[in-house]
């Protein structure tokens, strides 16, 4: 399925591949990747390790090596960004869609002031002055509650804590006003408490700056307190989208439904077991003909050695999202699957 | 049930001055019980010291204090005794692979506790036991020749776990076993976790930076912050009403897989992060938490609250 961008839509993303040359053939990191993001939107992209979640967001940002190939198509705001040229690319960097590392302590460099770091590109792309600079960063920090900004503008990473240095991450991605914000595993080293925090001031940038997000993690819960939107992803497809509520709520993948039940909450009954998905996520680059769920699937059938298109999850309420599945029964059935 | 296995009295774990760093007191005067079968939950943030209690009982750290397990004080063991412990406590760490020799098969690894402490097995009596152990942990016979890299995060954590429990011990230490699972695989691990200590009647030292995960695991939870204990809990009454701010800080800061839940702001905004470590200065006297604590009072920095019976466990804080 292959919808028209909705032409309001900031980035679009339709049959997007990443393909990377292996022993026997290349083989697929991503396929068929379908995506709209709307102004204001964040939508969240959930998945387990080698599922493709952050090689789709190095894809969005052209960082994939050069022995990969892409395929699809990559739009913001109608313009086509693979294959563009390497100076039209540089516009659009860090310009207009601003990457948000996961792991801070590697992502700055321990030689630098944090002034420094997050002056350079702001300096280089608007020709904004130093001192002009260093107040916007100032403002930035501020803005996401950071402490004694002109103190912390002239320390070094290691001087900062964790939660810090995230947040002097998520500052610097926004120095030159960004449409979109990528956000890959931004909370994942973080402890609890900090991942709260950065969570909520996340939230309040969004209300206050209106950016766009692409929030990517393997945490649901964490999805739950930010997107709008989830996008499921499993062995490098997309099998789930809907809207936040819809899916939590009504999961319509076994592979969603599944991955909620087995989550140790908080507010299930003591002694609840959890539910399990046998077996484990298939490697980056796995092929597989038919659904790569199926292995792991209480449902597989026969039908499911024909690969499942993504397909409007309730066609009644086609607004509510998509999946791809065979099944087609009701999504209650979902709950009952998982032991 | 109720013989002790284990009875930890005053350990602290001091790591001296470095290059650069000044010495750092990671525990500061912990004691606690563990019954023969049951299951404490170590909880905190990083920097709370929860894995430093777990290295200090393997004597992987120098400690100070006292740790009776079975009637021995295992800091004060020398080398041949402390070895014979080995056999009845067992750790598993949170990055399984690295926990794994590369260069050995999955038999060998699983097999080389039987080798060093029952010399008297044959090899095929010992692949025999290794080959049980394996299936009971939820891997098979294709897997005892395989090598380490030829296998997932989940199960290298289960070739950990068999390694641990060949010679069937009485306590098995879980330093943060699910931290780097993928979400599937956590529930697996949980879950076999919890039957085999039933099955074994295994005491359990289940150390987590996640409150969820310890409640699915642990009939009791240990909450520390900064080397010390705020609270100690029956899993009943700290999650319906924990006693210290601390424990419903982090209760609160749990993500909870549904959009309609409200970020607790109120809570994560009263609570600053703690400085980097080394730069904060802990004073001598009050309580470690009253920098972030929402409910702080003079009495805070001028007596530092002792860890006293409360209903259901031990708290250590001067609200009522």
């Amino acid at each position: 399925m292959s919808p028209e961008p909705r032409h309001q839509a900031l980035l679009s993303v339709r049959g997007l591949g990443v393909f990377r040359p292996g022993p026997g053939g290349e083989v697929a990191a991503l396929r068929d990747i379908d995506l709209d993001l709307q102004p204001q939107e964040c939508l969240g992209i959930v998945g387990e390790s080698g599922c493709g979640k952050t090689q789709l967001l190095h894809a969005l940002m052209g960082l994939q090596s050069g022995n990969v190939r892409l395929a699809g198509s990559v739009r913001f705001r109608g313009e086509e960004l693979l294959g563009a040229s390497a100076q039209r690319l540089a516009l659009v960097r860090g310009r207009r869609l601003a990457l948000v590392f996961q792991d801070a302590l590697s992502a700055l460099n321990p030689y630098l002031r944090i002034a420094t770091q997050m002056t350079e590109g702001a300096r280089a792309q608007l020709g904004l002055s130093r001192r002009a600079a260093w107040q916007r960063a100032a403002t930035l920090l501020e803005s996401l509650q950071i402490d004694a900004p002109a103190r912390r503008l002239r320390q070094y990473p290691h001087e900062l804590s964790g939660g810090m240095r995230q947040r002097v991450l998520i500052a610097m991605a926004l120095m030159c006003e960004p449409d979109v914000l990528l956000l890959d595993e931004p909370t994942t080293a973080l402890d609890v408490t900090v991942q709260a925090q950065v969570l909520a001031v996340l939230r309040e940038l969004r209300a206050r700056s209106g950016v766009a997000m692409i929030f990517v993690t393997h945490d649901l819960g964490v999805l739950a307190a930010i997107a709008d939107r989830v996008a499921v992803m499993y062995a490098g497809r997309i099998v789930e989208q809907a809207a936040a509520a819809h899916l939590y709520a009504t999961p319509r993948h076994p592979y969603t439904a599944g991955l909620l039940h087995s989550m140790p909450r908080l507010d299930t009954p003591l002694d609840t077991r959890l539910s399990t998905i046998p077996g484990q996520p298939p490697r980056s680059g796995a092929t597989s003909t038919g659904c790569a769920f199926a292995p792991r699937c209480p449902l597989a059938h026969e039908r499911c050695t024909q690969l499942p298109v993504l397909r409007c999850a309730d066609n009644q309420f086609p607004a509510n999202g998509t999946v791809a599945c065979h099944y087609d029964g009701p999504a209650q059935g979902l709950r009952e699957i998982w032991p | 049930m109720n013989t002790l296995l284990l009875e930890v009295r005053g350990l602290q774990v001091r790591y001296p001055a470095g290059h650069g760093s000044q010495a750092h007191t990671a525990v500061d005067g912990v004691s606690f019980d563990l019954a023969a079968g049951a299951s404490l939950g170590l909880v905190g943030e990083s920097g709370s010291g929860k894995s430093s209690i777990a290295r200090a009982l393997l004597r992987l750290v120098p400690a100070s204090g006292s740790v009776m397990f079975e009637g021995r004080d295992l800091l004060r063991l020398s080398g041949t005794q402390l070895r014979a412990t080995r056999e009845h406590l067992q750790i598993i760490f949170q990055d399984p692979l690295a926990a794994l020799d590369p260069r050995m098969r999955i038999s060998e690894i699983v097999g080389e506790p039987l080798r060093e402490f029952r010399p008297q097995y044959s090899a095929a009596e010992r692949r025999h036991q290794v080959l049980r152990m394996l299936e009971r942990v939820g891997l098979d016979s294709s897997h005892l020749d395989r090598y380490p890299h030829e296998f997932s995060g989940g199960q290298a954590q289960r070739i950990g776990i068999a390694r641990a429990l060949m010679l069937k011990p009485r306590l098995l230490v879980c330093d943060e076993p699910v931290a780097s699972l993928d979400v599937s695989i956590t529930a697996q691990i949980v879950n076999l976790l919890s039957d085999l200590r039933r099955e074994l009647d295994l005491g359990l030292l289940f150390i987590a930076h996640d409150l969820a995960t310890v409640r699915q695991v642990c009939e009791r939870v240990m909450v520390l912050y900064r080397g010390r204990v705020m609270e100690i809990s029956s899993r009943e009454q700290l999650y319906t009403a924990a006693r210290h701010p601390y424990t419903r800080a982090l209760l609160a800061a749990v993500p909870v897989p549904d959009p309609s839940h409200a970020l607790p702001q109120a809570v994560t905004a009263s609570m600053p992060e703690e400085a980097p470590r080394g730069k904060a200065s802990v004073a001598a006297s009050g309580c470690v938490f009253r920098q972030r604590c929402p409910q702080v009072f003079a009495r805070c920095s001028e007596e530092t609250p002792a860890l006293r019976v409360a209903a259901g466990g031990l708290v250590a804080c001067h609200l009522p």
